[in-house]
């Protein structure tokens, strides 16, 4: 019955966001392909991504948007925060500068973004210990005063890497679960897929099945 | 028993005398015989003791009568069994008889039976031959019946399948109904190349009846499942998957679910759209809510149909499992088309409103970057692609007037330079915004060329006024203030370009000119060099002819009194001006350069006055030699 790609019950937007050269697309690339892309370009504005996964027995698709980390297309990037169900904020644990910045993209992300958005921070290239530069237990405090979700991870060797996005579809869920989310606001980023297995109807997570119609929509 | 005593007794008396008489008994007969009837031992002999037991009951005596009578009585007896015997064979004899009777009779009557048999058998050869025959027709009656059976099992539909495809919920059913009527089409094909062409063609022509009819069914469902596609997050079903593939082999029929479909998305995008600007669906912010930030106004619009469209394109690949891009380009083509005129509207409505040449350049620069987005994924033909080529066309337009505006209408009064030849102030005005169109400058994908194109537009757009402006401003200055304002100008405006890319050729034409100024400055520079020390007559003259004693009349009275106040400190023989150039580097350039050219200059005076007047008479006139002044002045 089940046919593939297709079937699947919420869409969650995601945003990658963080420094220049963190690795970003890298993340993407090996979460959406299951490989590491070496000498990835620069972004150019925002690049996209797409995979199904599954979480507590359901079929989520997750929706990425990978944006570019030069300042020169902030005017671009910042259009892509609305409406994002989870944001992963990126710094290279071998630069510390770009840890540094954390705190600017973190504004950017609370102000853009709305209360209920998953923020989860990543030290990538974990592989390089021999040069890192940010203590994990560092980052960790930073990331527990603040709130945030985080681990260390590598695009390279793809450590983590799922861990990272799969968490961030399970807490998001948790909250639909919890009806922290309310799946009639926009600004959400979580869509929900009334009937990808047949008949409409089916599936009643949190008694918004009135969504359909004008809610349920969250990638504006 | 009395017998048996006897017997004994009579024995017993034998014994001793056939023992005794035993040699005797050789050769007689009689003893012989007597021998042997002494031997035999009456207890061994049955029949014997039998004989004697039924002799004596017929003996109640042993009287001599009785022995008398003895044989008589035997024979009597004799008779007596003989004669039952008689009888009895008389009627065993007539008992056979009969038996003979029953046997003949019977046996005339199995005659009969036999007879009648055979009889009956001759009659029933002919039934039997029949039934023989009709039971293999009714074999073969059968066997036809089930091939009939399999036949209509296999190239016809049974009532309830016919009545799936006429009405009922459209379902698996349908579809497996739809692949056997097809596959019985496709079987009677095998039966047009057989004998029974006839029923083949029938059945051919009435399952493409029913096929027909079921594609109706299914293409009517379709289309009206496409249409309720109006929800910002349409559903898909599998059911509706499955019949739009089926549907694909009635291109045309697929063809108008597809307009269908693209007619309820485009609608629903449009209407999306219309909330998200306006609502923001349910309290989010709407995006109009940032529409006194043009570029941002603009930004988060396009953004949102960039997401929209890839959710569109997700979709459009899920439901009708095409892979072809161009296809679902122009399906994704149509269903944007809606979105252009909202959005050509507010953009140009802020776009109108703005006047900042950098907030215009900026939404050059966004909607530029999103063309080539779109454009990947529209496809080049799109009409929302056309109308963000016109507004990123009436952008630039727009960018460019009010660069020019702006840039006039600071440069309109012309404002003298100050004494300390500075770059005007409305100089460094136009440079900031220039600078911050540069620093905004680009996120678009466009190629490297264009980029180019459109910086030395801009460049241009600024940096000519400028000049223009500066050179009007300088006109009422002296020669060599005129050479310093302007290098001091140009240099201002090359330090501010020179920090973008792909502005060399713009940086080469204010070189070119900064060294024209230069070159004046410096060649005043010399000439007032050789003026101090009173040589500039003779040079100059020696430029166009030979040296005259007038020429050199003066030079022999003044020259070692101003050569040795020159000498005394050089440092003072720099012109006022020069020191008021900007850049430093420039200001030692320039001193250099005049410096070399000033002892060019000497070497060559010197040479004509030592010709003229001979190398005696030189040391009073001028005491040092071009090497010694080269040490002093550098």
């Amino acid at each position: 019955m089940a046919s593939g790609p297709y079937n699947y019950s919420y869409i969650f937007k995601y945003i990658i966001i963080g420094d220049m050269g963190v690795g970003k697309s890298c993340l993407l690339h090996q979460f959406t392909e299951k490989k590491f892309m070496a000498d990835c370009p620069h972004t150019i504005g925002v690049e996209f991504g797409t995979r199904i996964v599954e979480v507590s027995g359901q079929k989520i698709k997750l929706q990425i948007w990978d944006t570019a980390g030069q300042e020169r297309f902030r005017a671009v990037t910042r259009s892509y925060y609305r409406g994002a169900a989870g944001a992963l904020m990126v710094y290279d644990i071998t630069r510390r500068s770009t840890y540094n910045h954390l705190s600017s993209w973190l504004t950017d992300a609370r102000n853009l973004t709305n209360p209920n958005t998953v923020i989860f921070l990543i030290g990538n290239k974990s592989d390089l210990d021999g040069q890192r530069d940010v203590t994990y237990e560092e980052a960790k405090t930073f990331a527990d005063e603040n709130g945030l979700l985080f681990l260390e991870a590598s695009a390279k060797t793809g450590d983590n890497v799922e861990d990272v996005f799969i968490e961030t579809a399970k807490k998001i869920y948790q909250n639909i679960q919890d009806g922290n989310v309310d799946l009639n606001a926009a600004d959400t980023g979580v869509q929900l897929k009334p009937s990808a297995s047949g008949g409409s109807g089916d599936r009643k997570p949190t008694g918004n099945q009135s969504s359909q119609q004008s809610g349920g929509k969250g990638c504006c | 028993m009395a017998d048996g005593s006897k017997d004994k007794e009579e024995k017993q008396p034998a014994n001793p005398s056939s023992s005794s008489i035993g040699n005797l008994s050789q050769n007689n007969p009689l003893s012989r015989k007597l021998n042997r009837i002494l031997e035999t031992r009456l207890e061994d002999e049955r029949d014997t003791i039998e004989s004697l037991k039924v002799l004596s009951e017929f003996l109640p005596a042993n009287t001599l009568h009785a022995r008398r009578n003895l044989r008589s009585d035997i024979e009597r007896r004799g008779l007596i069994l003989s004669e039952e015997f008689r009888d009895l064979l008389g009627s065993l004899a007539a008992q056979i008889q009969d038996m003979q009777n029953d046997v003949h009779s019977m046996r005339s009557c199995c005659q009969d039976m036999q007879n009648r048999l055979a009889d009956t058998k001759a009659k029933t050869a002919g039934l039997l031959n029949e039934t023989a025959e009709l039971k293999a027709r009714g074999r073969r009656l059968e066997m036809r019946g089930v091939v009939i059976d399999v036949f209509l099992k296999k190239l016809q539909l049974t009532p309830e399948e016919v009545g799936i495809l006429a009405g009922g919920v459209v379902g698996e059913e349908l579809f497996s109904v739809l692949h056997r009527v097809k596959s019985i089409h496709e079987d009677c094909k095998v039966l047009l190349r057989t004998s029974q062409q006839r029923i083949g063609l029938e059945i051919m022509e009435k399952m493409a009846m029913h096929l027909e009819e079921g594609y109706e069914r299914l293409y009517h469902w379709t289309q009206s499942q496409c249409r309720t596609m109006t929800s910002d997050l349409p559903s898909s079903s599998l059911l509706l998957r499955k019949s739009l593939q089926e549907l694909k082999s009635r291109p045309i029929l697929y063809k108008y679910c597809v307009d269908e479909y693209v007619l309820a998305r485009r609608s629903a995008l449009v209407q999306g759209f219309i909330d998200a600007l306006t609502k923001g669906n349910n309290g989010s912010r709407p995006i109009e809510l940032v529409s006194h930030d043009p570029a941002r106004y603009s930004g988060d619009m396009l953004g949102w149909l960039h997401q929209a469209i890839a959710t569109e394109k997700d979709h459009i690949s899920g439901l009708f499992a095409e892979d072809e891009r161009e296809w679902v380009s122009n399906l994704l083509a149509s269903i944007t088309e809606g979105a252009g005129r909202p959005l050509k509207m507010r953009v140009e409505q802020v776009l109108l409103s703005t006047s900042d040449p950098v907030t215009s350049y900026q939404m050059v620069n966004v909607v530029r970057y999103y063309l080539g987005v779109f454009v990947i994924l529209l496809g080049e033909t799109a009409p929302l692609i056309g109308v963000m080529k016109e507004l990123a066309e009436l952008q630039t337009k727009l960018f460019f007037s009010s660069l020019t505006v702006q840039t006039s209408k600071l440069l309109e009064e012309i404002e003298l330079p100050d004494s300390q030849l500075n770059p005007p102030r409305k100089l460094m005005e136009i440079l900031s915004v220039l600078q911050r169109v540069l620093a905004s400058r680009d996120i678009s994908v466009a190629s490297l060329d264009d980029h180019k194109t459109s910086l030395k537009q801009i460049l241009q757009t600024c940096i000519d006024p400028m000049i223009h402006y500066c050179n009007e401003s300088a006109s009422t200055l002296s020669t060599m203030e005129m050479a310093v304002y302007l290098i001091n100008c140009l240099y201002l405006i090359h330090s501010n370009v020179a920090l973008y890319e792909f502005t060399e050729l713009a940086l080469e034409k204010l070189d070119g000119q900064i060294q024209a100024h230069l070159d004046t400055l410096i060649t005043e520079q010399a000439a007032y060099l050789l003026g101090k020390i009173g040589l500039l007559d003779s040079y100059n003259t020696l430029q166009t002819g030979e040296l005259t004693d007038e020429v050199l009349a003066p030079v022999h009275e003044q020259s070692k009194k101003l050569m040795t106040q020159f000498f005394s400190s050089p440092e003072s023989s720099l012109l006022p001006q020069l020191t008021l150039l900007t850049s430093s580097k420039f200001k030692a350039d320039a001193h250099q350069r005049a410096v070399q050219l000033f002892l060019n200059a000497y070497r060559q005076v010197y040479d004509a006055i030592k010709d003229k007047i001979g190398e005696d008479k030189l040391s009073n006139v001028l005491p040092h030699s071009p090497e010694q002044v080269n040490d002093l002045i550098t």
